[in-house]
């Protein structure tokens, strides 16, 4: 024990002489915001997003260092060459047409796809790899995506942090969806620990698992890519978006009107903002109350910006959380002036329906609707994955619009096996249908796709003849905003911009 | 899972129908040639190639491929890995200004550690030039002298004269590979030092023993301490600052481990390599509650006691975050504790109710890591009028805790007391040549027999066990792994040290990949008796017939035989 403390004291005195000089470490940044905002239908749509931005090159070895970026995620990212990461855990379908567009859309179930660097060898072999870590990091079966059921589209996505060319190459893609994966509890845990105030501090105390999972739609996401640090772009930043959708139903959660508080929605009141957190805001959509049905914000909101977008103007009331004094917890509560309104519904400019023709277990159809609601005419770029064992006839693919029938102006099928679509000496392998077309669509009807597949050659341990079937949902995408936080976007307005929407069946 | 070739089953009964029907006509036409007077050549010859197909074709194709793939192993070399003599040669070579006393030190080293069973010890007496030691003014002059040994593995003892001056011991271990003693030091005296501090021969004893019979002997102290051998091990140093609110730290944690910890790595790399990584924790408790204690110093007259028995408890909260989702090396955990202003100071106290000594309150975990508690100043705290208050931590402090307990974790082990003896004090360097040198020899060992346990137990597994798949890959790597294992034995008898130390490495990578390879969990083909249930109710209707044909056949030759014999003497 003298020894040891011999050898220590030599070692202090020998460092002393040598360490003189202190240095700034790469600066991180932290902010969470909550957007709630009351649909005409009835419902609360609630939007967390606990944005970290690290001033930092995005390599491997950056990762090895972390102070608010969650360190267990970084290794991961670093470890298999990842560009762009984007992962989201979801529950329940977004209606489209009663509730709009939501900030992220996800399919239901796991949905996970990356953009691996160009220095990647073996993308097949490193995307497996990642889908296992990243299973282990977030408690959900996304080990069960590997190369027989992951694409790599070429038009649907686009990466949307920064790309040394424009050309992006799609190789280096992987899109993978696990529709019958349920959230629960048991997601919302690990990925609240990534947080760097982890569910203590802050808007995430909102997120109680008891009242997360009481809604008609819930999602969690996880969204990573590099960004620029400055406008003229010289530097490169890491920006890691974790994000929660829920869309409450108050004819559940109210007691006859539709009076809400923050209180009735996440059981509990806010202590406080995040201490490590830059911003910490709490918007609340106040558009409808010119509109639709009327309500009083209590207290009263401090500041309220206006934001036009797309030609909509949309006004938000704005709680900073820090500037607030909060004495015990602090809650917001909306009143109505009457018991129970519904607003007018417009729908959004483009949704989609699907659902499933014909009648019999020996065959049937499904067909796509897509509505076009604005003055002019969209081109769709549609995406479809379909598991192997339902065999679906392409020459039977029928596309009408307004009557009449139009051809699709690229139409890309792909099977990754030789083998014939109605084959089916399996045993484990999958083969996947593809398609990629753009129409130039008009407006006003709906265009409706329509395709045939067989349901007698399903093979009885794999999906049985009276099991239901989970079919992957549909990528219509029909152009996207640099900012981090949700405020920024809210005062530009732009011409065009990107959207795809997630549908399933 | 036992998998089965599909055909079997499904077409078991067809075959057994067919078959029975072949036994029935061959049955029928058997009788029907008995009746007749004459039995056909033709038949015969038919019955002959039957037989042929059958017995000589089929039997021996059936055999082999049903056979399960295996690659041959060196079952009598791994068993004759037992006798394996893992003696250290070592070259120690004494200096010594008279002559007759270099020898008499000699035949007495010689004498004393002859007995030793894992040290095959050579002394013998070197003459240096008397300009060296003339014009001495401190010992690290000596210490940069070109007569200090190079080659891993050998020791120098060097008698300087007049050792009074620079040091009150009679014995003083340097910094690279001498030992330097006065003129009055006994060989009894050398011999001690010896083997206590450099040739560590009780615990490498110790950890062979504790290995080949773990229910009978334990590691000692530092085996205990001593992180599990592997190619790659992961530092993670770890920063918990539990109420950021109130205390702000600033501290460039990246930097200090670039400066403190690296020089220590690359002197170590001959070991392993080494990844280090950082995170910042915040709003993580200690999950206990310490004492109050009222004193006349401290800030506000008081401070916090951590007992001694609650230590572990400390560890448990943090574990949640400290584990990695890629990396299976195993982890050095290193982590600063800073209580805020309002639970600080923090102190631990031993069992016996007295404060750590020192001033450093930080304890070790053996094979996990090291944990320092580190109080913000004095000054800081009682510094009311800012809030957060900030803090920039005492790096040389914490990091020097950090580099003592990453030593003692590493395996290089402390020395105990001897009197009249001690160590140069490290300065320039982290760790001393000879340091190096016996962590390279316990470390070869625990290898070396690792490796051979390993592969005794998988040859004993595949030769009980006959059908487990040996593939080629695992084939290469028990070859290579027995390879090693006896070239490393070879180099360390002759002393050399560093490449017996990699040999030995390869065979414990090796011997592992071996063992742990799945492809030996997949039992291919099923177990003897099953074979048989499948394959005989197919053959045996077809054997039945042919068999007793045999008798047919050898009659008839053997009447044919006869005739002709008697065609011949008639």
């Amino acid at each position: 024990m003298k020894a040891v403390l011999n050898t220590f004291a030599c070692i202090v005195l020998f460092l002393h002489s040598s360490f003189c000089v202190t240095s700034v470490p790469s600066k991180d940044y932290f902010d969470e915001e909550l957007l709630l905002k009351p649909l005409p239908s009835g419902h609360i749509y609630a939007y967390f997003q606990f944005t970290t931005v690290w001033d930092v090159e995005f390599e491997v070895t950056s990762f090895h260092h972390c102070h608010l970026f969650p360190r267990a995620l970084g290794e991961i990212v670093g470890h298999y060459n990842v560009q762009e990461l984007h992962i989201s855990l979801t529950g329940g379908l977004w209606r489209h047409e009663t509730w709009g567009y939501p900030v992220h859309d996800a399919a239901p179930g796991a949905e996970l796809w990356a953009w691996f660097k160009e220095s990647t060898t073996s993308i097949d072999k490193t995307w497996k790899e990642l889908a296992g870590a990243l299973s282990g990091l977030l408690c959900a079966s996304l080990n069960f995506i590997d190369s027989s059921n992951s694409l790599s589209p070429e038009f649907t996505f686009r990466p949307t942090g920064i790309v040394s060319s424009p050309a992006a190459n799609s190789s280096y893609l992987r899109y993978a969806t696990l529709p019958r994966e349920i959230v629960c509890t048991e997601n919302l845990t690990p990925w609240k620990k990534l947080l760097p105030c982890d569910a203590k501090k802050g808007l995430s105390t909102l997120l109680n698992a008891g009242h997360i999972h009481n809604t008609n739609y819930h999602s969690l996401g996880l969204h990573l890519r590099p960004v620029c640090r400055d406008v003229g772009c010289s530097q490169m930043s890491v920006e890691l978006r974790q994000t929660v959708s829920l869309v409450y139903d108050m004819v559940i959660l109210g007691n006859g009107n539709q009076d809400w508080s923050i209180k009735k929605l996440f059981g509990i009141g806010l202590s406080g903002a995040c201490p490590l957190a830059t911003m910490s805001n709490i918007y609340i959509d106040t558009t409808l109350n010119e509109t639709g049905a009327h309500f009083q914000l209590s207290p009263t909101p401090p500041a309220i910006i206006t934001s036009t977008r797309g030609g909509y103007e949309s006004k938000f009331a704005v709680y900073d959380v820090k500037a607030l004094d909060i004495d015990g917890m602090f809650n917001i509560a909306a009143f109505y002036s009457s018991s129970r309104v519904y607003g007018v519904n417009l729908p959004p400019v483009l949704y989609t329906n699907r659902y499933i023709i014909g009648y019999g277990q020996e065959r049937g159809g499904i067909v796509t609707k897509l509505h076009n609601g604005h003055w002019k005419a969209l081109d769709v770029v549609y995406l479809e994955n379909i598991p192997w064992f339902m065999p679906l006839y392409l020459h039977t693919l029928k596309i009408l619009a307004n009557g009449q029938e139009i051809k699709p102006l690229i139409l890309m099928d792909m099977t990754l096996t030789g083998q014939t679509i109605n084959s089916y000496a399996y045993d484990g392998m999958l083969k996947e249908l593809r398609k990629h077309f753009k129409p130039v669509r008009p407006h006003k009807n709906p265009a409706e796709m329509l395709l045939q597949h067989d349901k007698a050659t399903h093979k009885f341990e794999d999906s049985g003849s009276h099991h239901k079937i989970w079919v992957d949902g549909v990528n219509p995408s029909t152009l996207q905003p640099q900012s981090s936080t949700f405020r920024s976007p809210l005062v530009s307005s732009r011409q065009g911009c990107y959207m795809q929407h997630k549908v399933s069946d | 899972m036992v998998k089965q070739p599909e055909s079997t089953y499904s077409r078991l009964g067809g075959m057994q129908f067919i078959e029975g029907w072949f036994s029935f006509l061959w049955w029928i036409s058997g009788q029907w040639f008995l009746l007749s007077a004459q039995i056909d050549a033709n038949r015969i010859f038919a019955a002959v190639a039957y037989v042929v197909v059958l017995i000589v074709i089929g039997l021996p194709l059936w055999w082999k491929t049903t056979e399960v793939y295996r690659v041959s192993l060196p079952y009598s070399r791994i068993a004759a890995l037992d006798n394996l003599d893992v003696t250290q040669g070592m070259n120690i070579s004494i200096s010594t200004l008279d002559t007759a006393r270099g020898d008499k030190l000699v035949a007495d080293l010689n004498d004393i550690f002859k007995t030793s069973k894992w040290f095959q010890l050579t002394f013998f007496a070197l003459s240096l030039e008397k300009k060296y030691l003339a014009s001495v003014h401190s010992l690290e002059d000596l210490e940069n002298a070109p007569f200090q040994p190079r080659k891993v593995g050998e020791l120098l003892l060097l008698e300087v004269p007049g050792l009074a001056r620079f040091t009150a011991n009679h014995v003083l271990v340097g910094l690279k590979r001498t030992v330097y003693f006065s003129s009055e030091t006994t060989a009894v005296k050398l011999s001690e030092v010896l083997e206590s501090w450099l040739l560590q021969e009780k615990s490498l004893r110790q950890t062979v023993a504790a290995m080949t019979a773990p229910t009978e002997t334990d590691q000692d102290q530092s085996g205990r301490r001593r992180m599990p051998a592997a190619e790659e091990y992961d530092i993670m140093i770890t920063v918990v600052n539990p109420e950021p609110e109130k205390l702000q730290l600033n501290w460039d944690l990246p930097k200090a481990v670039q400066v403190y910890l690296e020089p220590l790595l690359h002197e170590l790399s001959p070991v392993a390599r080494y990844t280090v990584k950082s995170q910042w924790l915040y709003f993580v408790t200690l999950n206990v509650q310490p004492k109050l204690v009222a004193d006349s110093s401290g800030y506000g007259r008081k401070h916090y006691a951590l007992a001694e028995d609650i230590l572990p408890q400390i560890i448990t909260p943090l574990e949640k975050k400290l584990a990695s989702h890629v990396s299976r090396n195993p982890c050095l955990n290193f982590v600063v504790y800073v209580p805020p202003c309002e639970a600080a100071p923090l102190h631990i106290y031993r069992r016996q109710g007295v404060r750590v000594k020192g001033g450093v309150d930080a304890f070790l975990s053996p094979r996990w890591g090291g944990i320092v508690i580190h109080n913000p100043s004095s000054l800081i705290c009682h510094n009311t009028s800012v809030q957060p208050k900030e803090y920039s931590p005492d790096t040389v402090a914490v990091m020097g805790v950090f580099l003592a307990q990453f030593r003692l974790l590493m395996g290089i082990p402390e020395l105990e007391e001897i009197s009249r003896a001690d160590r140069l004090p490290l300065s320039v360097v982290s760790l001393g040549d000879w340091e190096l040198d016996s962590l390279l020899r316990v470390r070869t060992m625990e290898q070396l027999t690792s490796a051979r346990l390993t592969l005794q137990s998988l040859s004993q597994l595949l030769s009980e066990i006959s059908n487990i798949v040996i593939n080629d890959a695992v084939g290469d790597s028990v070859y290579r792994a027995v390879d090693c294992v006896e070239r490393a034995a070879k180099l360390l008898k002759i002393g050399q040290l560093d490449r017996a130390f990699n040999d030995s490495k390869e065979a414990f990578l090796s011997a592992e990949a071996a063992f742990t390879d799945p492809s030996l969990l997949a039992l291919l083909y099923f177990p003897d008796d099953q074979k048989y249930a499948v394959y005989i109710p197919l053959f045996l209707p077809v054997m039945i017939p042919v068999i007793l044909s045999l008798k047919n056949i050898y009659a008839w030759f053997s009447g044919r035989i006869n005739s002709k014999s008697k065609l011949k003497e008639d």
